[in-house]
């Protein structure tokens, strides 16, 4: 045996397993380190043939009685090692659970509360977060957007991407994404032998056929390499093909997609999983060469107009975003600088990292509704909040009722139980008890997911991510330990003499921080009520605003091809003859939904370099008095009036960017640039500034005409009537008889409105349910805190009401001590939520105004809620008969 | 006074854990032992006698650092208590009092 083999010298492994499995293993460890450190000596002195054989004796000499499993020393060290102690300590908590129940309830039901919200929360919270997470090198992937004077836009000129491609060697593949206006849903069809199965969906994209190779999907059938290299292909989603073609693989099928100007083939080339959530939230993507829009999109050579293409890049290994973005400007100024001069406006080009896009980008034309980080901070501070909440009453409830377990303290301090010892046992109790909030806590959230979803239009559930579940234990862990910390230390620095002498163990510090506890409680239960009643305040406000038109009673009918918006002027003239139709109009936008619509109008004696931008929406001529839009001078347009195809009506902003008045501008002449044409427009009227959009922006220039682009896109249809089931049902019938191959489709006006408010009332909704839940938390800690103090001075109660003292003065005095703190909160709580709702509010540009009242209410429902939940206990101990209080001692 | 049992072999490991003060553990007092006194060994003999120590309460043990030779297994560390000591002393005590009054000491036979 050579020397340098020593390291690999082992001794005989089965006498070591033996040893293993034979020795008591508290003792394991020092045995065998002695064994391996003597057979090591043994080899150097007499070699590893006897030093093995040695071995095996000394093994086997050790197997006898003394060194066997199952001969535990008698007493741990450490009383956690002692089967017994931790028996009597458990034995110990449950007594105590079931000797208070009213304690062990209030703490286990208000930490499972907490638990629960914060768990939910949580769900919702890592289900935001996984949005574009998935992409295969998302580190290096960027949207392109642009920065103008007006505004940040999320979408870019048609050349950019090819542009970016062509001029940078460290881009490593540019693609395009093509959402466009007025294709918010299209209409599949697909005939399969005698059946034909259509149905409208909507997020088709259009997409160049190198968005595979940035975005990541994961594809069921097809090849993301190829998917749409071809003309006409379409990849659609997984929900998508199953309700196309069912669980069959559909690659090579044809399907019609019908758009607004015709139906088209195109060949499935590809199914995506829907396994994962981006910002893009496609549920079909169409190649962009195609024969619908195909020709149009590869036409887009200006560097300035049809901002529409949303454009990624991948970039290099190793190279810099931040280096890259400086290059932008150059590269504007090498390709889009005449082009942008000739609209006479400047553009800057910035980068989006596409991880964050969903939580952080709230800009222009984004494809669909982004979350916010804001509301993820919000709510998640709420609810470590509402578990703080739930802590702060373990805390009060187990250092008040101290007294009770001060002589188990004594005792066992006593008996040789050191200070640690009872830190852990405290630890441990609290901790026992959050994992029984947690079970519950569990059952409250399998109960109140349908609900959550429901709120916030999500599909989570607990196993959705594999972090939820060490989420679930590290914060069950840290409730125990931070709910228990305080009293642990609290409760095992009571000095045995002093506690079994029966002194008075409660010392005012104690007393004041409990105060400052609950203070701090209801500081924030009244926060949230104040957020509440704000958030309510200001929704309503937002929806009971005057839009500058009539939105009740409106139905919105899209038409969405080219056979219902030629059917338009019958179907509109079967409508009227209905009752309760008053009148029918059509249009190319309608208030309620986003118009992308927009040219430059400049006014005589100026060029297109002083031009506005201005949005426009193309209208049937009674559009105006369908929507009840009111005008502040000139006319509407004219009934049937071929004039009026060159007649323009402006809103107030309008005519105040174009530099008029709005009286004298009736009769004045703009102009605008249209494939290169200068096209003139007299102004006949200007409308009342009037929301287009929502609340959320200030008005913008706004322009209706007759004539630049298609007016048959929506019918828009004014009603009067209570049973809008029969004339729902009247009018699909009119809609099937005129277009049998386009299913019906209607909306409500106010309706869309409310969508552009969807997240605030998801949110206020959601505040107000944490609000309610904090309420009863906090209320649940009041009323054990209540019940305590109460039950500590029945004595003196008993004294007072034998000296002639009333009910009420003795209800009065039980409730005051609480009443006290309450009112404290309240002046806390108000300027915080007044600081704090301010900023909320700065997100509109129609606001309230936070006035007195709002906290006076806010105050005076806590102080009530306070005053019930403490005035049960109150009123219980001064009814008490004083003979019954008084008996014993 | 209660008498106090300690066998003779304990009594050298109790001896020997007090002479190696600080590095007594099992090797180490086994390697000393068989160098002092020439006698055959095994630790499971040397590791009973400091059970008993440590159930009658003569010895306590402490864990020490792991090292490599152990296989990254901690040592137990041995010291003598309060006890120990006073049980050493007194069968010292009550051995010299007899070599005191032992009458014709031995003698060391030179000359056989």
């Amino acid at each position: 045996m050579k020397t340098g083999d020593n390291e690999q010298l082992k001794p005989p492994r089965l006498a070591d397993w033996l040893l293993s499995q034979l020795c008591a293993s508290h003792l394991l460890e020092t045995i065998q380190g002695d064994l391996h450190e003597e057979f090591y000596y043994q080899v150097k002195t007499s070699g590893e043939r006897k030093a093995r054989w040695r071995y095996w004796t000394e093994v086997l000499g050790f197997m006898k009685p003394r060194f066997l499993k199952n001969n535990q020393p008698k007493y741990a060290s450490n009383p956690f090692q002692s089967y017994d102690m931790i028996r009597n300590y458990f034995k110990i908590a449950f007594r105590n659970l079931a000797k208070n129940k009213t304690y062990a309830g209030i703490n286990i039901f208000g930490l499972a509360l907490g638990l629960a919200t914060c768990l939910l929360i949580i769900l919702y919270i890592s289900d935001e977060r996984s949005f574009d997470k998935h992409h295969k090198d998302s580190d290096r992937l960027f949207r392109v957007a642009i920065s103008s004077k007006l505004e940040d836009w999320s979408a870019a000129a048609g050349p950019v991407a090819a542009g970016l491609k062509n001029d940078f060697p460290e881009v490593e593949a540019a693609a395009r994404i093509l959402k466009f206006p007025g294709v918010e849903k299209m209409l599949l069809k697909y005939r399969h032998g005698t059946t034909e199965k259509q149905f409208y969906e909507p997020n088709g994209y259009y997409a160049d056929s190198t968005l595979f190779d940035i975005l990541s999907y994961d594809f069921k059938y097809g090849n993301a390499k190829t998917a749409l290299n071809r003309p006409n292909t379409l990849v659609l989603s997984e929900t998508v093909a199953d309700k196309l073609f069912g669980n069959a693989d559909p690659i090579g099928k044809t399907i019609k997609v019908g758009l607004f100007f015709g139906d088209f083939d195109y060949t499935i080339s590809g199914v995506f999983k829907d396994n994962h959530k981006s910002h893009v939230d496609a549920h079909m993507l169409l190649s962009m060469q195609n024969t619908d829009l195909g020709g149009w999109a590869a036409q887009q050579k200006n560097w300035a107009t049809n901002n529409l293409f949303h454009t990624y890049i991948k970039l290099k290994q190793g190279s810099d975003a931040q280096v890259f973005e400086t290059k932008l400007p150059a590269f504007m100024n090498r390709n889009a600088a005449a082009d942008l001069k000739a609209l006479g406006i400047t553009k800057r080009l910035f980068l989006q990292a596409v991880p964050d896009i969903y939580l952080t980008s709230a800009i222009g034309n984004e494809l669909s509704g982004n979350g916010s980080m804001a509301y993820l901070y919000i709510f998640g501070s709420i609810a470590a909040f509402l578990l703080l909440i739930a802590c702060i009453n373990f805390m009060n409830l187990s250092t008040a009722r101290s007294e009770k377990r001060a002589r188990e303290v004594g005792i066992r301090k006593v008996m040789g139980a050191f200070k640690e010892s009872l830190v852990y046992q405290f630890l441990g109790e609290s901790l026992m008890m959050s994992v029984i909030a947690l079970v519950l806590a569990l059952a409250f959230i399998q109960l109140f997911l349908p609900v959550f979803n429901d709120l916030t239009d999500k599909h989570l559930s607990i196993l959705q991510h594999t972090d939820f579940l060490v989420w679930m234990a590290g914060i069950t862990l840290g409730t125990g330990l931070f709910a228990g910390l305080y009293p642990a230390f609290y409760l095992s620095s009571f000095k045995p003499i002093g506690v079994l002498k029966g002194k008075l163990v409660n010392s005012i510090s104690v007393v004041g921080i409990r105060k400052g506890l609950v203070v701090f409680q209801f500081t924030i239960s009244i926060i949230l009520i104040l957020g509440a009643v704000v958030i309510w305040q200001q929704l309503s406000f937002v929806q009971n605003q005057n839009l500058g038109f009539n939105k009740e009673q409106k139905i919105v009918i899209p038409l969405k091809n080219n056979e219902t918006a030629n059917n338009f002027t019958v179907l509109r003239d079967e409508m009227l003859s209905n009752p309760d139709i008053v009148a029918a109009s059509s249009g190319s936008s309608h208030p309620g939904v986003e118009t992308v619509e927009d040219l430059l109008f400049y006014t005589e004696n100026k060029t297109i370099n002083e031009a506005v931008d201005i949005h426009f929406a193309t209208v049937e001529d009674n559009y105006m008095e369908t929507l009840g839009f009111k005008m502040v001078s000139g006319r509407t347009f004219l009934q049937n009036s071929k004039a009026d195809s060159t007649s323009i009506i402006l809103n107030e902003a309008a005519v105040q960017e174009l530099g008029y008045n709005v009286q004298t501008a009736i009769g004045k002449n703009v102009y605008f640039e249209l494939n290169n044409q200068k096209n003139s427009m007299q102004i006949v009227g200007v409308v009342k500034n009037f929301n287009f959009e929502s609340l959320h922006k200030t008005i913008k220039p706004y322009a209706l005409t007759t004539s630049i682009t298609d007016k048959h896109r929506y019918l828009i249809a004014s009603v009067k009537t209570t049973d809008y089931t029969s004339l729902i049902a009247s009018l699909e019938k009119s809609w099937n008889k005129l277009n049998p191959g386009t299913p019906f489709l209607y909306s409500f006006l106010d309706e869309g409105f409310q969508k552009r408010y969807d997240k605030e009332l998801r949110t206020s909704h959601i505040v107000i349910y944490f609000t309610f839940i904090a309420i009863v938390i906090a209320c649940l800690g009041l009323f054990g805190l209540a019940t305590f103090s109460a039950a500590q001075r029945t004595k003196e109660i008993g004294i007072r009401k034998v000296l002639g003292a009333s009910v009420m003065s003795i209800t009065g005095m039980l409730s005051r001590e609480f009443l006290i703190l309450i009112l404290i909160a309240i002046f806390i709580a108000s300027p915080v939520a007044w600081y704090g709702m301010n900023r909320w509010l700065e997100d509109f540009a129609y606001k309230v105004d936070i006035e007195w009242w709002v906290f006076a209410l806010s105050g005076l429902v806590a102080l009530l809620v306070a005053l019930l939940t403490v005035s049960y206990q109150s009123i219980k101990a001064a009814l008490m008969n004083p003979v019954k209080t008084l008996r014993s001692e | 006074m209660k008498r106090t049992y300690l066998g003779e072999f304990e009594e050298i490991v109790l001896l020997t854990v007090a002479v190696i003060d600080g590095q007594a553990y099992g090797v180490a007092l086994m390697h000393e032992i068989v160098t002092q006194t020439g006698r055959d060994l095994r630790l499971n003999q040397v590791h009973s006698a400091l059970t008993r120590l440590e159930e009658k309460g003569m010895v306590k043990a402490t864990l020490g650092e792991p090292t490599a030779e152990r296989g990254g297994r901690r040592k137990k560390l041995f010291e003598v208590t309060a006890y120990g000591h006073r049980t050493l002393q007194e069968i010292q005590e009550v051995r010299d009092s007899f070599w005191s009054r032992l009458v014709n000491p031995f003698k060391l036979a030179v000359n056989l």
